[in-house]
């Protein structure tokens, strides 16, 4: 049945307006669908913004798989049958996902509705009718609503000021854009070696994103802008349902707000640049963790992983530091042993949730991109560097001094990162009523651990990234002055998420 | 013996609201800084130039760059990055080297480059700039024809039919 389908669709693909809504609608669909796949039963309320959140993400993933494949192999990247098969098929996959679930034993309800977490009341217990919001909550949202409101004047009115992006933006990623454009079938054209300073080695999320759409919409002048607000969109929203699915209402407003009083990141949103994607695909893995980490069932928590590696596949997509985090997610997994699943097996779901974007980016390196400048320095003197102590000062002293600035990240996040260093230390926890854990509201006695591995992916990826530019083979402090602030704001939003997540009540307690 | 009580602690409605506000405080502060900077980056100019050239990039292929000469300041760097990124092949048929730098040849004082101010130490790109005749001369004899000019001296090149 699909062939008539798809030649429909190509057919009609030559109407401009239509390709570019058949253009855009391919790799929303492909992600709604992939996330479909990942994640069947993970369809509640309280993990939509998440849910949302992800799917946004994943679709400039495919959009930016969609655009390599076709620019690599000689095909125009404007509408052709490539976006009619990926449509039909996705929506063949979403149609199929759209039935309803088998009923779990004992429950009269499909699983689509059931609360996904531990903390919420145990299967079967009538489900309490939604309470009006208080006062607090209304407030909150409010706050929230007005935060929105000047990030996105802020954003919009810098993007004025910079229509095309920063540096990093025309000289590394909108320029592997037009390339992917103009050397139709000619990767060694676009990964050429000849050229380090455009670092052909970059993994191509961002500019696939970009030249998919402008080859779709015709719009070139808007398109990081447009990037840039869905990028900073998905990470509050992030942060924000993370919280939302896991502690009350006025908590998720308040970690999403958090978020939008970093400044750094009003500077990152129109600059078309890949470290405010990479943060907002970090907060995700390390969101959807913290769900799998609060959860009774086995499938949801599986899902949760699945989730997580894809969003940790989506970071390896977009920069190399993506290896960094992917690595840190596999080890948070492995290190805080999940209460369903084995070791083994929560290995495995987030591997097959990152796989795509892992076998997309393993493809680039192997068949076209030149070494990465920081592997290809690596030789006798690597030791010699890992293992100078001044080496090791002058790098820590200024991420240090990077994770405390003010200018960077307002007055918010020093707060937030000493009361989550306070509520880490066991003895001051405990003696600080505010920082005393909290517990289960089902059962009252077992400690809420959400935040563990926000808190320990957080604390492997800053510690890689301190060892890579330990190793660093460029001069160190050229290094540090050119990147420490960018990196480290890979992580940064997290942060707000492992306090919120370790300061709040549960979503469902008694008081 | 009584249950325990709850263990989850009352956050006070009004301590969360007075959060909240102040947040939104922080958000709007931290917006409000960003909207009223004055001027722009110090590289925004330099980006701006460059930023015209690859916006005139044509989303077809057969088409190669070769960038004419001009001021020789921070911008030369990307202006040859484009160059031979476009057409290695063709350049070569030019006669031109490619070439890597490394950040230490590159950018000796770092805090020159990063204000986007000509680095007096930064070593010299004039000997790789033909002058436009040659140039011209050399893509005709090799097959190609110039296409049409773009801005900060680029042309675009286009194979002539054999």
């Amino acid at each position: 049945m699909n062939g008539p389908v798809v030649a429909f669709l190509a057919l009609a693909l030559a109407a401009p307006p239509l390709a570019a809504v058949l253009g855009l609608a391919a790799p929303l669909l492909a992600a709604l669908a992939l996330v479909r796949v990942l994640a069947p039963t993970t369809r509640d309320r309280a993990t939509l913004v998440l849910r949302a959140a992800t799917v946004a993400l994943a679709t400039t993933g495919i959009a930016s798989l969609l655009a390599v494949a076709k620019g690599v192999t000689g095909t125009p990247l404007a509408a052709g049958a490539l976006e009619a098969v990926v449509v039909v098929a996705s929506l063949a996959v979403l149609a199929i996902g759209a039935r309803p679930l088998r009923p779990r034993t004992g429950l009269a309800s499909p699983a689509p509705d059931l609360p996904p977490l531990a903390a919420m009341p145990p299967m079967g217990t009538p489900r309490a009718a939604p309470a009006r919001a208080g006062r607090a909550t209304v407030v909150a949202r409010v706050a929230l609503a007005v935060g929105v409101i000047a990030a996105l004047v802020a954003v919009v009115a810098r993007a004025r000021k910079l229509p095309d992006g920063d540096w990093d933006a025309i000289c590394f990623w909108t320029f592997r854009a037009r390339l992917l454009a103009a050397a139709p079938a000619d990767p060694a054209a676009i990964f050429t070696h000849h050229l380090p300073d455009t670092h052909p080695d970059y993994p191509l999320l961002l500019p696939g994103a970009v030249a998919w759409i402008e080859a779709h919409t015709g719009v070139t002048r808007h398109t990081g802008l447009a990037l840039g607000l869905l990028f900073h969109a998905a990470l509050v929203a992030a942060v924000g349902g993370t919280v939302a699915a896991l502690r009350r209402a006025p908590a998720a407003a308040i970690a999403a707000l958090a978020v939008l009083t970093l400044p750094r990141f009003l500077r990152l949103a129109p600059s078309w640049t890949a470290d405010l994607p990479v943060a907002a695909m970090f907060a995700t893995a390390v969101g959807w963790l913290a769900l799998a980490s609060e959860t009774a069932s086995p499938s949801r928590d599986r899902e949760a992983r699945r989730l997580a590696g894809l969003a940790l596949g989506l970071a390896l997509w977009t920069k190399n530091e993506g290896c960094a985090q992917f690595v840190a997610g596999a080890l948070t997994v492995v290190v805080l042993r999940s209460p369903t699943l084995s070791r083994a097996r929560s290995l495995l779901a987030l591997v097959v949730g990152a796989a795509p974007f892992l076998v997309a980016y393993a493809v680039q390196h192997a068949l076209w991109a030149p070494a990465n400048d920081l592997v290809a320095g690596q030789g006798p003197s690597t030791l010699a560097r890992l293992t100078d102590p001044a080496r090791w000062a002058l790098l820590l002293r200024e991420m240090a001094a990077t994770l405390v600035s003010t200018k960077s990240w307002g007055l918010a996040f020093p707060v937030a990162l000493l009361a989550l260093a306070a509520a880490s230390i066991g003895p001051l926890a405990r003696r600080v009523p505010f920082l005393r854990p909290a517990r289960d509201g089902a059962t009252g006695t077992a400690p809420l651990v959400a935040h563990r591995p926000v808190t320990l992916c957080i604390a492997l990826v800053l510690a890689a990234y301190a060892t890579v530019y330990a190793i660093t083979p460029q001069p160190l402090a050229w290094h540090l002055d050119t990147s420490c602030e960018r990196i480290v704001a890979h992580v940064v939003p997290s942060v707000f998420l492992a306090v919120v997540l370790r300061l709040s009540p549960p979503r469902h307690c008694a008081s | 013996m009584p249950p325990p009580p709850p263990t989850t602690r009352p956050r006070s409605s009004a301590a969360v609201a007075v959060l909240a506000i102040a947040l939104a405080v922080l958000a709007v502060r931290a917006a409000w800084r960003d909207v009223g900077s004055k001027g722009r980056a110090p590289e925004t100019a330099a980006v701006e130039r460059l930023a015209g050239v690859v916006r005139q990039l044509p989303a077809t292929g057969e088409l190669a760059f070769v960038d004419l000469g001009g001021d020789v300041d921070f911008q030369g760097r990307a202006r040859i990055d484009l160059r031979l990124a476009l057409a290695p092949r063709v350049m070569a048929d030019l006669g031109r080297p490619a070439r890597t730098s490394r950040p230490e040849e590159r950018m000796p004082d770092t805090r020159g480059d990063r204000d986007g101010r000509e680095d007096a130490a930064e070593p010299t790109l004039v000997s790789w700039i033909d002058d436009p005749a040659t140039v011209e001369a050399r893509a005709a004899a090799r097959g190609l024809a110039i296409e049409r000019r773009l801005d900060e001296g680029y042309l675009v090149l286009r194979r002539l039919p054999r």
